[in-house]
């Protein structure tokens, strides 16, 4: 719960899970940049349940634990955490560890768009499809497959209001069993990357009671 | 022992302090019922799980005491009483605060 709040304080879309193999569902339907995982799960523990994870997702790992033995990190690395951080920890640290791995460059960068290839631009936001490029004001953002997917509906169509459930099928296809809340977490993740305030933003805009559509930019 | 006044201070400052004061009332239920569920554990894996999740909460808000009695019988040795009297410390000590 404490790191709920310090990560939803920092402006991230946080899912939570009690146990390692919920968390993995979790992980599998939301694709999320960064995980935050508690070594003393119940059921599989942390480190079960961070090789798991690793099978389908290069989302960051924090370990976090009340471990606080060698061993354990050594564990923990060898599971493919990313860092790890020991209970109790100062929030600078922990918001800083965050930011620190996000800055990392894992995505494989995507070559930049041939000359004369079709691009969107949407003020100082280009959309490369082919490419599967998007820069902001000229430099390349790390998007998720799912975050570009989005951008991408979106960005191909600016004209058009795009329901919860159409971006979900478009996205996660007609056959995605899965609720509406997967679209808003996205979402809320893209804004953020493209330095949009969910209040008033300039990219993706929200259509009152339809979902969402593009905006101008800025 | 309860909370470390400092690292609720820096909680504090980073989370607010209303949002600070939820988490402490949430934490506060959760103590309580993970002491109940460990008073009740009977099995050593099921005594071991529950001393570690007392543990992992204590951490968090800088209950220190607490987080090593129960790390204590976590590691298989410690008794439950250390637990119940370092807890019943804390619980008094975020009675206070929450008022």
């Amino acid at each position: 719960m404490l790191v709920t709040a310090l990560l939803t304080q920092q402006g991230f879309a946080v899912a939570t899970a009690e146990d390692g193999e919920s968390g993995l569902d979790v992980a599998r339907a939301l694709d999320p940049e960064l995980v935050v995982l508690d070594v003393g799960l119940p059921g599989a523990d942390g480190f079960t349940a961070c090789r798991s994870l690793r099978e389908f997702s290069d989302a960051y790992v924090l370990m976090l634990t009340a471990q606080d033995s060698e061993l354990d990190k050594v564990i923990g690395f060898d599971a493919g955490a990313d860092d790890y951080i020991t209970k109790p920890f100062s929030t600078a640290e922990f918001i800083a560890r965050v930011q620190a791995l996000l800055r990392r460059p894992r995505r494989v960068q995507v070559v930049p768009a041939a000359p004369g290839e079709e691009t969107r631009v949407f003020g100082a936001l280009v959309v490369n499809p082919a490419a599967r490029e998007v820069c902001l004001d000229g430099r390349p953002l790390n998007l998720t497959r799912r975050e570009f997917d989005l951008l991408d509906v979106l960005s191909g169509s600016p004209r058009v209001a795009f329901t919860r459930q159409q971006l979900l099928e478009r996205v996660w296809g007609e056959n995605w069993f899965g609720d509406h809340h997967l679209v808003g977490v996205h979402i809320s993740n893209l804004r953020r990357k493209l330095g949009d305030d969910g209040r008033n933003p300039s990219f993706i805009l929200t259509v009152r009671g339809i979902g969402f559509r593009m905006g101008p930019g800025r | 022992m309860s909370p470390d006044a400092a690292h609720l201070a820096d909680l504090e400052k980073t989370l607010g302090a209303a949002t600070l004061r939820e988490l402490l009332a949430a934490y506060r239920e959760d103590l309580a019922t993970r002491l109940e569920q460990l008073r009740a554990a009977s099995d050593p894996e099921e005594v071991r799980r529950h001393a570690h999740g007392l543990r992992s909460g204590a951490a968090s808000f800088g209950a220190t005491a607490l987080a090593a009695a129960a790390r204590e019988v976590e590691s298989g040795g410690g008794s439950l009483a250390a637990v119940e009297h370092a807890a019943s410390e804390v619980d008094a000590a975020l009675a206070t605060r929450l008022g």
